[in-house]
């Protein structure tokens, strides 16, 4: 008796204590701060989740690994088992795949990537759920120095969760249309139908019957069911327009539509030089849906703006990101980022994140396009796709090196260089703006690798050390250390983990030197830039190939010189087609030496008295040389 | 009469590809078994035991003799048994719709458990000659809905018996063959076997000699779930497709478990201990992806069990006091019908453990009558993730008293609490909730007999729920015990056990 008498009330008090204790490290450690000191310093490494690293077999749901379309198992447990893997790289920026839970699959294919958007306040559950999301952030940011962490984030659309009732029979369909001998045969599909700017219209063999009706599709066991949050289900927010066709045949479309003349077209160089085509284009581009059935919201609607507003500010307060890569820029209209991004930025300083940092996806490389999504407290930089087709032009096919100084000047005139208020800073404390922090890169993963068309290591490594140099934030593709050269989507989604993670290959040994020589080297971070050298000579001209600058900062002047040239040696000289050496911002005099790769302390040159300096650089070779 | 004859609800037993929990049910008799075979089967040769046995044994045995009415014979001493387990319901929430458990913790109360029946049959031979002895066993396990309730014919059953057992060939021996459940002492309470709780087909060797109970028993299963067996469409040897067992492996589980029987400590305190072992061991496999042909391997694995009961009885009339504890790794720590989830990374149960601490009691007057339950169980999954909400504490604690205002007509009440405190965050509200529930029941009791143990047994229930914010959060967010932190129940139950193969 006395034996159970004693018992019972440990246990009542055991439960008592278990129940109660409400909260362990996950939960009450995790806060929200500033983790910047100047978004310049950072190195950026891009990262598909589903394909980094698979660190919790548990949430393996609807893996196939031989299916490039699904999801392989890569979670947020995988890159925390790898952070010494980044560290030892040396990048100091995560970005990493939208967050959200995604419908699972459409046509075939899985959203492993996360642009399908089903629930924008939900974790995915392949990747973990939210404590393991703040655990990888809290991971990260617990590294000295801090890795910043930046979330990949979608406005535009969300996944194909409706369809268009074009017959209005309740169901969606598919079916071919014409005879195929007294007319074309062609296909419809009520899922992603095309674009018609009346918005898609209902159609039965009578003809036209108004605006097709959206339907919303309910089949939970693949999470395809309407969007949450619930507001998300107006069929007012959307566009309902159908999918955009304008794409490669921009004339054709605006000549069918009606908006510009055969006359027009003939006369003109590009679309783009039509006023009433380039107005057609973005009415397809920012209203219609995006291919692949991805309906597009009409963000042109306050109350729009405001909940992506709090579903994405809802996504720094939940996990501590600090920065935001936003996907499809230039599928949404100007205004909604003048209304966004500013709403971002005053949240994330109220929530003691001074140096909140937003870069957008424009996939164009019609430079000024980019530029104009910088201006009017839009967003702080964008990722760099006009400069990514220079560097092919100059790195693989052989182009002239004037024409990334062609670029570099339309810079200052296509990008805002007025700062944001809330806006990123310096470590100074001075606004940055956008043309010191536009993100630069050589692949992604929606472009093939920089080795799928061009299998030169040599090349690569130019490439890569061009990207590290300049002024701006480098940005690496998973994958690209390791010598990936996979094509087009899905094949440059590789498995990270076939590469065993090396870090004993040459390219992975290059980029380390480059983390390292940035790390270093502050003028190569923060530093103003002056071209000091480029050349239209492609061929056996003694400077063909050769770009050279100068990165200066508080007095610390570095010079870096590259040769994209792939078969001969070149020089910062024109002298034997007429020009001079090149002129440096050294006092006459100085002697420089290169501190990179080798390191050869008789890798030497002295400013003449006229302040040039001639240097000469190896095939695919760059140097780096500071005052001694 | 015996206590005995209860369902359990498995949680930690999921199936991959089936929607939730998989819950298995099957009756057990084990308390009054254990108590009982000495004093019944084993009085020749122990009866010491026989004359010591617990008043549930002594029930038991008092039950089974009454019913193993000998059948004529010229030849052989035989006897046909047949006995029944069952328990249903008429209930409701109060707002039209039928009862739900509302259960947080893996072993909740019982007192809202929906129906279950079971129909036992048994034969035995007792050979003319010498002691040699032989009885058949089958149960018939009856799963919920009924027929009257669904309008559906087809009922859900199973065959939870099916074994032989013979006795009489050695001294102290018994020996059995077949399938079989197989397990010790229960929480009535809670519907739970703590310690001790096996389903398999194999067969198993027991040795009583006085006081000392010596258990050994192996078996195997091999589940339909495509973590132990797949069928594979092949090209066949003529036109079209032909079916192969690709994947077949087949657990081996084996279990030893001691008894040592202490009567008469003192003039009012009888007790047993107990200790416990158990042993898995999955062989290696291969699953094949029947779209892309691939194969995943799936590696070979193992688990065990060890735990320890303490039993008290005879401080009170038909009183009595168990304490569990178990300690499980590995494949054990699922169950031996589990099918792991949250494997390591390796594809194996490694780093996954279970442990359970646990009680129950009944103690009785001529007025009164108490039964309690209390237990603790920490489980942790084999994946690397710590912080997800697999990996868990849960508890609950539970009181039924009853005035037993005359011999058939009891007052009962119902007192209990249940949490779990998972490792991981909500889904919906993004922070770490602990869901309680705290459960009140009153019913109106109509008796075989005086006794919380006394069935059959009619009772008329009214339960008041209360669930905290983490309680409701437990369930899907379309489910109607979602909406309200109050919840109501009403119903007749009735439940019996009469007769039944207890062993």
């Amino acid at each position: 008796m006395m034996k159970q008498a004693g018992i019972l009330p440990i246990l009542m008090i055991l439960a008592f204590i278990l129940g109660c204790v409400d909260g362990a490290a996950v939960d009450e450690d995790f806060e929200v701060g500033s983790h910047v000191e100047d978004w310049r310093d950072e190195i950026i490494y891009q990262v598909m989740v589903d394909r980094f690293a698979n660190g919790d077999r548990s949430n393996d749901f609807n893996v196939d690994p031989v299916s490039e379309a699904a999801y392989h198992g890569g979670d947020w447990q995988g890159l925390i088992d790898r952070l010494d893997y980044f560290e030892e790289l040396g990048v100091t920026a995560l970005w990493i795949s939208p967050v959200v839970k995604n419908v699972e699959e459409d046509a075939g294919f899985a959203s492993y990537h996360g642009y399908w958007a089903q629930d924008f306040t939900s974790v995915n559950p392949h990747f973990g759920d939210l404590a393991k999301l703040r655990e990888f952030v809290n991971a990260c940011h617990a590294r000295n120095p801090p890795i910043k962490v930046i979330l990949d984030v979608v406005v535009n659309h969300i996944g194909q969760l409706f369809y268009y009732d074009i017959n209005r029979n309740g169901q969606p369909d598919e079916w071919l249309t014409g005879s195929a001998t007294s007319s074309p045969l062609s296909r419809a599909t009520e899922w992603d139908p095309d674009f018609d700017s009346r918005g898609v219209q209902a159609f039965t063999s009578m003809g036209e019957s108004g605006s097709a009706p959206i339907r919303w599709v309910y089949m939970p066991e693949i999470s395809r069911t309407p969007p949450m949050p619930e507001e998300f289900q107006n069929p007012d927010w959307y566009n309902r327009m159908g999918r955009v066709t304008v794409w490669g045949r921009e004339k054709d479309a605006c000549l069918t539509e009606g908006v510009i003349t055969r006359e027009e077209a003939d006369n003109a160089g590009s679309w783009r030089d039509l006023p009433a085509c380039e107005a057609y284009v973005t009415l397809q581009e920012t209203r219609g849906d995006f291919p692949g059935g991805l309906k597009d919201l009409d963000t042109t609607l306050p109350e729009v703006r405001q909940a992506l507003f709090k579903v994405f500010a809802d996504w720094i307060e939940k996990a501590d990101f600090d920065g935001f890569r936003i996907d499809t820029v230039k599928h949404v209209e100007h205004e909604f980022f003048q209304y966004f991004c500013p709403q971002i930025r005053q949240f994330a300083h109220s929530l003691g994140k001074e140096n909140f940092f937003m870069f957008g996806e424009v996939f164009d490389g019609y430079d000024p396009l980019l530029g104009s999504y910088t201006h009017d407290d839009e967003l702080d930089s964008l990722f760099y796709f006009s400069q990514k087709f220079a560097i092919d032009g100059v790195f693989k096919y052989n182009g002239p090196t004037s024409g990334l100084e062609d670029l570099y000047q339309q810079r200052l005139a296509n990008y805002s260089r007025t700062s944001k208020p809330n806006g990123p800073v310096g470590a100074d404390g001075a606004s940055l703006v956008p043309t010191q922090l536009l993100v630069n890169f050589l692949d992604n993963h929606d472009l093939p690798r920089f080795l799928y068309d061009f299998e030169d290591i040599d090349a690569l490594h130019a490439a890569l050390f061009y990207q590290f140099t300049i002024d701006g934030l480098p940005c690496l593709y998973y994958g690209t250390e390791q010598e990936f050269d996979g094509g087009n989507d899905p094949a440059n989604r590789e498995d990270m983990w076939k590469s065993g993670y090396a870090t004993d290959g040459p390219t992975f040994r290059h980029v380390q030197k480059l983390t390292a020589l940035r790390r270093d080297y502050a003028p190569l971070r923060r530093g103003d830039f002056t071209i000091r050298w480029s050349t239209d000579h492609v061929a056996d001209e003694q400077d063909a190939g050769i770009y050279a600058f100068e990165r200066e900062y508080k007095g610390e002047r570095i010079l870096v010189v590259i040769n994209a040239h792939g078969s001969h040696a070149a020089r910062t000289s024109a002298t034997d087609t007429g020009g001079g050496e090149m002129t440096v911002g050294f006092p006459a005099g100085t002697r420089l030496v290169n501190v990179f790769e080798d390191a050869d302390p008789n890798d030497e040159a002295v400013v003449s008295g006229n302040q040039t300096v001639n240097i000469v650089v190896p095939a695919r070779g760059g140097k780096v040389f500071v005052a001694r | 009469m015996p206590r005995m004859n209860k369902v359990s609800s498995r949680p930690n037993a999921r199936w991959s590809g089936a929607s939730g929990w998989w819950r298995v049910v099957f009756p057990a008799w084990m308390l009054a078994l254990l108590l009982a075979w000495p004093s019944g089967l084993f009085a020749q040769d122990a009866p010491a035991v026989g004359e010591e046995a617990s008043p549930v044994a002594e029930t038991a045995e008092a039950a089974e003799t009454a019913a193993a009415a000998p059948v004529e014979s010229t030849s052989i001493e035989h006897a046909f048994t047949f006995g029944s387990y069952g328990r249903i319901q008429a209930a409701g929430d109060l707002k039209g719709h039928p009862a739900q458990d509302i259960n947080v913790a893996g072993h909740g109360p019982r007192i809202l458990e929906g129906p279950y029946a079971e129909l036992d049959f048994g034969y035995r031979m007792e050979h003319p000659k010498d002691d040699f002895a032989v009885r058949m066993q089958i149960t018939l396990a009856l799963f919920e809905d009924f027929f009257h309730f669904t309008g559906d014919v087809d009922q859900r059953m199973g065959l939870r018996n099916l074994y032989a057992e013979a006795e009489g060939f050695l001294p102290y021996v018994k020996l059995w063959l077949g399938s079989r459940m197989y397990r010790g002492d229960d929480i009535y309470l809670f519907d739970y076997w703590p310690l001790d709780n096996l389903n398999t087909v194999g067969g198993g060797v027991g040795v009583f000699y006085k006081a000392l109970e010596i258990k050994w028993q192996a078996g195997v299963n091999r589940l339909t779930d495509d973590f132990q067996f797949q069928e594979l469409e092949v090209p066949g040897r003529g036109v079209g497709a032909e079916s192969v067992v690709g994947l077949d492996r087949q657990r081996f589980i084996t279990s030893l478990k001691g008894t040592y029987h202490l009567f008469d400590v003192t003039d009012h305190l009888s007790m047993k201990v107990s200790l416990y072992g158990e042993f898995h061991h999955l062989p290696s496999g291969g699953f094949t992806n029947s779209e892309t042909q691939t194969k995943e391997d799936l590696p070979s694995d193992l688990g065990w069990v060890v735990g320890a009961q303490l039993g008290l009885w005879d401080f009170a009339p038909h009183g009595h006091f168990n304490l569990f504890l178990r300690y499980a790794e590995r494949l054990a720590a699922y169950g031996e019908w589990g099918v792991p989830w949250g494997l390591n990374n390796n594809d194996t149960t490694d780093g996954a453990q279970e442990l359970v601490a646990g009680f129950s009691l009944n103690w009785e007057s001529r007025w009164v009558g108490v039964m309690g339950a209390g237990y603790v169980r920490k489980f942790k999954d084999a994946d690397p993730n710590e912080v997800d909400l697999d990996d868990f504490w849960e508890g609950a604690l539970a009181a039924r008293p009853h005035i037993f205002i005359t011999d058939h007509f009891h007052q009962g009440f119902e007192f209990s609490y249940q949490w779990r405190r998972p490792e991981g965050l909500s889904v919906i509200e993004e922070t770490r909730l602990v869901p309680q529930v705290w459960q009140l029941s009153v019913m109106e009791v109509l008796s075989w007999d005086r006794g919380t143990y006394e069935r059959p047994q009619f009772r008329l229930v009214y339960t008041l729920s209360h669930l905290n914010k983490g309680a409701r959060d437990v369930f899907p967010l379309e489910d109607r015990r979602r909406d309200s932190a109050w919840q109501h129940y009403f119903g007749a139950q009735v439940e019996w056990w009469f007769n039944s193969s207890y062993r």
